[in-house]
């Protein structure tokens, strides 16, 4: 199986930063196969966030062009991007970006609140996607009552609870000590053996090493790349 | 459903101050206009009531000089009434349902025991009663057999019977008349009157007008009062009318002074107008404080959004649409609005009930009390739902067209 998941052909992303323009991603071609896992390290600011955004529909490239198995991304509507974010993605941030007012199995199941289904179904999936990340017992806990470690692998549960092809993760161990972070890196190796692709930002070395493919960036582009 | 309602829910917990004031601001612009409404509809029954002291769509003609030439006949001709043209113009004009003489005569000398009192005297028919809505506290008002029999009884309005009686019963006891004994036959109900001809109701005494006219040998009446069988024919039964009487008495119909009309209908008409236009005004004044409270509304909304742009970045991430950011943030606001208004309403039937219980007196009288009206309420909620609509709509839209990785970076 290495069907092409994603091919990103000669992408760029300007921002505008006042006056001045601010070219993130100055040029960058990317090919992710089905089940890769790939890492991406880069110092801060080289574009790894941007590229990720746009990886995960949450941006538009500038200029360029996004295949998603084979279809340009850039055709679709505001409303088909959330779906596509909803079914085909998983992010895992490095803030883990829980929602602090909701227990764990609330924040677990947001992003089911989009789809059309039962409040049962919602439930047992989250169960079952706490239960992956080894946290169904804490699920009526609130994300301040955790500590950093939990609260990724929650966070990780969230993003794993649709099934999505893709996870994108941005420094999910970047704040988290070494040892947290190695727990939290072996998750995703498990995922990766069940056949999800993952591409993971991360600037930290003998993480990155753990995925099959590493990509390096600087400066906007991709280094020997 | 259940699922938006559990969020908001979480939001309201979270945001207990903010909310607390969205909700205050909704109930304080609501009181404001359902009171303002209430204020309004309590004016106009007053005035209504009022105008009914005097007397329904009634009609008051006063005999004058003629000042018009009519048929050979100079100007300066003096017009006088006698009782039996009330009879008259019932039996000619089919669109007058009653009419009555009305001889009046002031200061005369009423006696009771010691008490001695000087008083309005008016001689009247039954139907006088009915139509200057005259009702009998005790007793009766003068009837047929009264008049017929020219008997000696006389109807007393409320302040004089207690000037006279005070506390005591005054009906079955003896008065004297200029000298002439009379049987009291009814007292008054108290009624609000806030029109008149020639004095309060409350301060005259009421006896027959056929007693009155052996009594001080008067061939002519003061004036007659009548009463058309609609408000809506008021102008054609005083057409009617001059043509009778100008035919009688041979003046021009269309000489105002030799006939004096007030028609109370006319003027019904007129207050009812008023009464609609005060209550308009307040309900715009009401109307604008609650569009204030729609603008603190909106505020507040835009606070919660700005406060919420990482959780709504969050949502956006995991899939959520700008439709569903947008219902969200509007329907937490409708929901606020909604509980306001309830509260909003509650609290202004309960203040119009607590003044319900007033006893109405003093201030009162003539502004009347806070009443609801059927409208009110439907007014309010309409007025209330466009507001609020408006008011959580733009921050929900701001809302919805964040730019998602805008949101996750936003600090």
């Amino acid at each position: 199986m290495s069907n092409i998941l994603i091919e990103a052909k000669n992408i760029r992303k300007e921002y505008e930063m006042g006056e001045e323009k601010v070219e993130a991603i100055k040029n960058m071609s990317l090919k992710v196969k089905e089940g890769e896992f790939i890492s991406i390290i880069g110092p801060s600011g080289s574009g790894k966030s941007t590229l990720l955004h746009i990886l995960g529909c949450l941006d538009l490239p500038s200029r360029g062009e996004y295949l998603y198995k084979g279809k340009e991304i850039s055709t679709y509507s505001d409303d088909q991007l959330s779906d596509f974010r909803n079914r085909e993605i998983g992010f895992v941030f490095q803030f883990f970006y829980l929602l602090p007012r909701e227990n764990v199995l609330e924040n677990v199941k947001l992003p089911l609140l989009y789809r059309d289904t039962t409040e049962k179904i919602r439930n047992d999936m989250a169960m079952k996607a706490l239960e992956k990340v080894g946290m169904k017992k804490r699920k009526n806990h609130l994300p301040t009552e955790l500590s950093g470690g939990e609260r990724q692998r929650v966070a990780i549960a969230r993003a794993l609870v649709g099934d999505p092809n893709l996870i994108l993760a941005d420094e999910p161990t970047g704040n988290l000590d070494t040892k947290t972070g190695e727990s939290i890196i072996s998750i995703f190796e498990e995922l990766y053996k069940t056949g999800k692709t993952i591409i993971m930002i991360t600037h930290e070395k003998e993480l990155a090493e753990k995925a099959e493919k590493i990509v390096k960036i600087r400066d906007g582009e991709i280094e020997g790349g | 459903m259940k699922r938006v309602l559990t969020q908001l829910a979480q939001d309201f917990r979270a945001y207990k101050m903010r909310f607390f004031f969205v909700v205050f601001g909704v109930a304080w612009g609501t009181i404001a206009i359902v009171l303002n409404m209430a204020f309004g509809v309590g004016v106009m029954v007053q005035i209504e009531k009022g105008l009914k002291g005097l007397g329904e769509h009634i009609g008051i003609l006063w005999p004058g000089q003629t000042s018009v030439p009519y048929k050979g006949l100079g100007i300066g001709r003096r017009v006088r009434f006698v009782p039996e043209d009330a009879e008259l113009l019932k039996e000619r004009i089919d669109i007058i349902e009653k009419a009555s003489p009305e001889y009046i005569h002031w200061n005369q000398p009423i006696k009771y025991g010691e008490v001695l009192r000087n008083a309005k005297v008016c001689g009247v028919n039954p139907s006088y009663g009915e139509m200057r809505s005259i009702e009998a506290e005790n007793g009766r008002f003068v009837n047929k057999l009264d008049v017929e029999k020219r008997r000696r009884v006389i109807f007393l309005g409320d302040e004089e019977k207690d000037k006279i009686f005070g506390p005591e019963e005054a009906v079955g006891k003896r008065v004297l008349l200029n000298g002439i004994p009379f049987t009291v036959i009814g007292v008054m109900k108290k009624k609000i009157q806030n029109n008149c001809y020639s004095g309060n109701d409350k301060n005259a005494v009421f006896i027959p007008y056929s007693t009155f006219k052996t009594m001080y040998g008067w061939l002519y009446i003061n004036n007659m009062v009548y009463q058309p069988v609609s408000a809506d024919v008021s102008k054609e039964a005083q057409e009617e009318i001059s043509k009778v009487l100008g035919e009688k008495y041979k003046f021009d119909p269309e000489d105002k002074e030799a006939l004096g009309t007030w028609d109370v209908a006319e003027q019904e008409k007129m207050q009812h107008k008023i009464g609609k236009g005060i209550e308009i005004f307040l309900s715009i004044v009401g109307a604008m404080t609650l569009l204030i409270a729609g603008a603190a509304i909106a505020n507040i909304m835009y606070f919660i959004v700005d406060e919420r742009t990482r959780e709504v970045g969050i949502r956006r991430s995991v899939g959520a649409t700008k439709f569903n950011i947008l219902r969200q943030f509007l329907l937490e606001s409708l929901l606020l609005s909604a509980i306001g208004g309830a509260l909003g309403l509650f609290f202004s039937f309960s203040i119009v009930w607590f003044c319900s219980l007033i006893p109405e007196a003093g201030i009162f009288e003539f502004i009347g009390k806070p009443t609801m009206s059927y409208e009110i309420p439907i007014i309010t909620v309409f007025v209330l739902l466009v507001i609020s609509v408006i008011s959580g709509y733009f921050p929900a839209r701001k809302a919805a067209n964040l730019k998602p990785v805008e949101c996750l970076r936003y600090e």
